[in-house]
């Protein structure tokens, strides 16, 4: 079977998985909008309160107005939004019941990936909190580090906007000196400058908090958007075990210390067994555990490789790469009813084989891709192994050809029925043949 | 928010086509998504709620 019928049936699927991605992305952007909206509502409201000036006071108003119409407006295209989700998953609940209709042993399946689905979810944020935990617990026990930390955060492209408002404040500061104007107005440049450290103080405090999403705490500590760069870095610079010794400069130097701190925080997110040992002098070491007595390097590599890509496999049951058994016989059971001859049969069988041949090459083509990501411990996803999900999809594509086939051979044969005008009754003759 | 858009990108989605398994999945996700969207309309009414009593 042709590779291009496998994924002609599976892509529905995977534009599905793609959809709901997009509309994640989605979500979350509407989310920093509606902080955001959030935070300038806050902030003009305690202007609003504070203003003595009647005629400035009544202007604030006004916008204050604006901005609430503006976030109601905001509310209510995500009330909008989850109607039409809502309506959608009416859809699919649909769908579920007729297929239990149709089959009520496939109840327990469709449950058990409902689970499976949300528990993947659940694990992912327990990781995700437990890793956060672990690099904030790094963090807090090396004060250096966390200095490191803070003045990279203040270097990310979040805190480079508010920068360049303060830098803006800043210059009307000068002018506004230069005119010998009071102290309240150079309010706003003061403001604005603890904002800032205000929101960096936050971004460490908040790092342990349960509800941080993977994602938030990506954006919070900006390395891990471009880990796979550091990692490539690091293993240029072999920055695997410890990082050169002190280098005066260094903390001046901000891609070096994005380096130093990606590094830790890779260690701590990837490896179990490595801990971080000191960090002092802008010297980190790391020590591993050490490989167990009469056991070389080389062979404690290869047994902490084989665990992760045992992990992975238990994890994402790949282990399993084709589960058709189970499968094939609540697909095939719709057209159990069509009288197969044995040139079907064979057909089925050839096909069949055809698949087997297909899925060991797929198979072979996935584990070495295994291999290879627990070899560079990246990181795997389960979308990463999308396309290995196929072997639902094609015994579907082999009973479609079966029930194509078992048409072509009714036709033909009713064909050559009415040509011959029948003599014996061949439905019962069938019927026989059946039993 | 752009209706038409959401509905669009579900409307072309054919759930007929998804094996049992994968109904199960999609349900799980989509539940999730409403879940957070929800979450984030209830914040919203909390904040007003908040802004309207000052």
């Amino acid at each position: 079977m042709s590779k291009n019928m496998v994924e002609k049936y599976s892509g529905t699927y995977l534009r599905w998985k793609d959809d709901i991605k997009k509309m994640q992305a989605e979500l979350k952007s509407e989310t920093k909008a509606v902080k955001k909206a959030e935070k300038e509502i806050e902030n003009l409201n305690k202007k609003y309160r504070a203003e003595k000036d009647q005629t400035k006071k009544d202007a604030y108003k006004l916008k204050l107005d604006d901005l609430i119409s503006d976030y109601k407006e905001k509310k209510a295209d995500l009330e909008l939004k989850n109607e039409v989700l809502e309506k959608k998953l009416g859809r699919l609940e649909q769908k579920e019941q007729d297929i239990i209709e149709n089959d009520p042993d496939v109840k327990s399946y469709i449950e058990y990936a409902k689970a499976k689905t949300y528990d993947e979810k659940v694990e992912k944020d327990k990781i995700a909190v437990s890793r956060n935990n672990r690099v904030l617990s790094t963090l807090n026990n090396n004060p250096e580090l966390k200095k490191i930390a803070i003045e990279y955060l203040e270097k990310s492209d979040e805190v480079d906007t508010l920068k360049a408002e303060i830098a803006k404040l800043k210059a009307n500061k000068k002018q506004k000196t230069a005119d010998a104007k009071t102290d309240e107005d150079l309010k706003p440049a003061e403001d604005k400058k603890k904002e800032l450290e205000d929101k960096i103080k936050d971004y460490i405090d908040n790092l342990n908090k349960t509800s941080l999403r993977p994602i938030r705490f990506a954006e919070v500590m900006g390395v891990i958007n471009n880990i796979s760069m550091v990692r490539d870095e690091a293993g240029k610079l072999n920055l695997d075990a410890s990082v050169e010794q002190e280098n005066t400069k260094l903390h001046k130097n901000i891609e070096r210390n994005r380096t130093l701190l990606a590094n830790v925080v890779e260690k701590s997110y990837n490896d179990d067994n490595v801990v971080l040992e000191g960090f002092s002098n802008y010297t980190i070491t790391f020590s591993k555990q050490a490989p167990a007595k009469g056991q070389t390097e080389e062979q404690y590599r290869e047994k902490r490789e084989a665990e992760i890509r045992s992990d992975l496999e238990a994890k994402y049951e790949l282990n399993k790469p084709v589960q058709y058994e189970k499968w094939y016989s609540k697909l095939i059971h719709p057209i159990k009813a069509w009288k197969e001859s044995k040139d079907i049969k064979e057909k089925r069988n050839a096909l069949e084989e055809e698949f087997e041949k297909e899925a060991e090459k797929i198979h072979d083509e996935f584990e070495e891709k295994l291999a290879n990501a627990a070899k560079s411990r990246r990181t795997v996803t389960r979308s990463d192994f999308n396309e290995y999900s196929f072997g639902k999809d094609s015994k579907k594509v082999i009973d479609e050809i079966i029930k194509k086939e078992i048409e072509a051979e009714g036709k033909a044969y009713d064909e050559q029925q009415k040509a011959k005008k029948p003599e014996n009754k061949p439905e019962e003759k069938d019927e026989e043949e059946e039993r | 928010m752009n209706e038409s858009k959401n509905e669009e990108i579900l409307e072309e989605i054919d759930f007929d086509e998804f094996t049992p398994e994968q109904v199960g999945e999609a349900e799980a996700e989509l539940t999730d998504l409403i879940n957070q969207t929800q979450d984030l309309i209830d914040e919203c009414d909390e904040f007003l709620g908040g802004i309207e009593n000052e």
